[in-house]
């Protein structure tokens, strides 16, 4: 069997005295589809830059890819929460996306417009190619970002809180989006919100500083109350994926 | 008007203030995209301290203020990583210092400085074929940097974290565009003068912004806008003092060209575009 795509091991991180993340181990095989849940505060965007390399752990083991997370950076595509950069930059889709190549080997200018329309196309809005990033709808938005981390072609994408600022439709069309991408490569995702994403994903797993369940595709709502640290209502969405355990009496 | 032209010393001052439009547009356009203009301001006061060292020292003032420009630009670049808050701080003590500094170093100086405030409200009038140089090859050097370093720029510009996701050296990055902006100062001292250079840096690229989508034509209007308040204002101010008798200094009127060409393209995009959609109008909001 090949080594799995992620694998953290014991891992702990602190920040002013503090710890984020404590004794994290987790073990994500190649084209899952993983949700990582956690309330706000849980170390959820922390857990990612240490996948990404940005944050280096106190203690325990990281690799991404079989390789050391900065090995790997050019092969996993990112995909941050958006609105962290300024919509009225002056810049346009077709840019944005090309920026992804940045992170590998210098592109020639045609290769780089090919594979920028490629990426668009993958995410279904290459009409928008000369589109100002500030006149894009929240959805819109979403697809340049996933576009960007998708043009050099990476092995895995991780993506935080992919729907945090989308309605619940555009989410869904969202979803979708990556629940196709996830044929073809590894997905992991952080997010807070529940609801939408036991439907689309194959495992979740539970983040509150440390990880509390295993990625699995049964969420009990004792682990979801362990991670919340409150009651939290279930709602089962059924076919295709089901993520929550069937009731006591459930077929 | 005409015969301005005839004039050497107007011919030269002609050729400084275009010379400095194209260097205030293309770092303009990044300082403004990337809402840093009040440290650019530091940087432009900064450099003022270089201004005096040279003075006192005996060494041309403009290779002075390049020194403490690009040296406040490394030390605000390395430091705007590493402190979480308290740039702005950071940015207005070296603003004040660099004043300071220039006051005291120009004070120690033997003998009077003459054209002290030249170098504070510019002095287009009296640029020499040195200054001309000067501000030729610090184009010639920003406008190859940036053509080489165009994407990875423009990249730490819009999306810091992602810059630094996909390995390139952020800090370097920023360092260098803070550096470029010194020698951009540079080139604008003389024709506006330390204290109005922030306003020929941010006013043409913002004006530019109403107009453009992509920082490459965003630059090519600033230097447009640029080039037209410095020309515009260099023959205001001949006409003044042919026409009135009064001796009204360029700098202060080209910043005020500028301005007005800025307050007229506001008005005309709004005119433009008469009803912006809700959520630009609550983005616009958010951040102007």
């Amino acid at each position: 069997m090949s080594a799995p795509a992620l694998e953290l091991e014991g891992v702990r991180v602190e920040r002013r005295g503090e710890t984020v993340l404590d004794d994290v181990s987790l073990r994500v095989e190649e084209s899952d589809f993983l949700a990582i849940l956690g309330p706000n505060g849980a170390g959820k965007t922390t857990l990612l830059e240490v996948i990404l390399g940005l944050v280096r752990p106190e203690r325990g083991r990281v690799r991404v890819l079989g390789e050391a997370p900065v090995r790997a950076r050019g092969r996993v595509g990112y995909v941050p929460q958006h609105a962290r950069f300024d919509p009225e930059f002056p810049i346009r889709v077709r840019e944005v996306v090309r920026m992804g190549l940045l992170g590998g080997p210098r592109a020639g200018r045609a290769d780089a417009r090919r594979r920028a329309e490629r990426a668009l196309e993958t995410v279904q809005i290459r009409e928008l190619a000369d589109r100002p990033i500030g006149a894009l709808s929240g959805g819109q938005l979403q697809r340049v970002l996933i576009a960007r981390a998708l043009v050099l072609e990476p092995r895995m994408l991780l993506l935080d809180e992919p729907t945090a600022s989308l309605d619940e439709r555009i989410g869904h069309t969202v979803w979708e989006l990556l629940e196709d991408l996830s044929r073809r490569m590894t997905v992991v995702l952080v997010s807070h919100d529940i609801g939408a994403i036991s439907r689309y994903v194959r495992s979740v797993a539970c983040l509150n500083r440390r990880l509390f369940a295993h990625p699995t595709k049964e969420l009990s709502s004792e682990i979801l109350e362990a991670t919340y640290g409150c009651p939290v209502e279930l709602l089962a969405h059924g076919q295709p994926h089901r993520v929550l355990g069937p009731h006591e009496q459930g077929r | 008007m005409i015969e301005a032209l005839a004039e050497p010393f107007f011919r030269r001052a002609l050729l400084a203030a275009l010379l400095a439009s194209v260097a205030c547009g293309v770092l303009g356009t990044f300082v403004v995209a990337k809402r840093i203009t009040s440290l650019a301001g530091g940087l432009s006061h900064a450099a003022f301290g270089g201004v005096g060292l040279g003075y006192w020292l005996g060494f041309s003032p403009m290779l002075g203020a390049a020194g403490f420009g690009v040296l406040g630009g490394v030390v605000v670049g390395v430091a705007q990583r590493r402190l979480r808050s308290g740039l702005d701080t950071l940015v207005s003590t070296l603003w004040a210092a660099g004043m300071a500094l220039g006051i005291v170093f120009v004070a120690l100086a033997p003998g009077y400085a003459p054209d002290l405030l030249s170098y504070l409200f510019g002095s287009l009038l009296l640029v020499s074929w040195d200054y001309l140089w000067i501000a030729a090859g610090l184009d010639l050097l920003i406008l190859a940097v940036v053509s080489l370093l165009f994407a990875r720029l423009q990249a730490v510009c819009f999306d810091e974290e992602f810059a630094e996701v996909v390995g390139l050296p952020v800090e370097r990055l920023f360092v260098a565009l803070l550096a470029l902006t010194a020698l951009a100062v540079v080139t604008l001292i003389r024709v506006v003068g330390v204290i109005l250079v922030i306003a020929l840096l941010a006013i043409p690229a913002a004006t530019a912004r109403h107009w453009a989508h992509t920082l490459p034509r965003m630059m090519v209007l600033a230097c447009a806008v640029a080039a037209a308040s410095t020309t515009g204002g260099l023959f205001a101010s001949w006409i003044l003092s042919q026409g009135a008798g009064a001796a009204v200094p360029p700098g202060p009127l080209i910043v005020l060209l500028a301005t007005g060409i800025f307050c007229a393209s506001a008005g005309a995009r709004r005119w433009s575009r008469p009803r912006r959609r809700g959520r630009d109008l609550v983005s616009a909001a958010g951040v102007e």
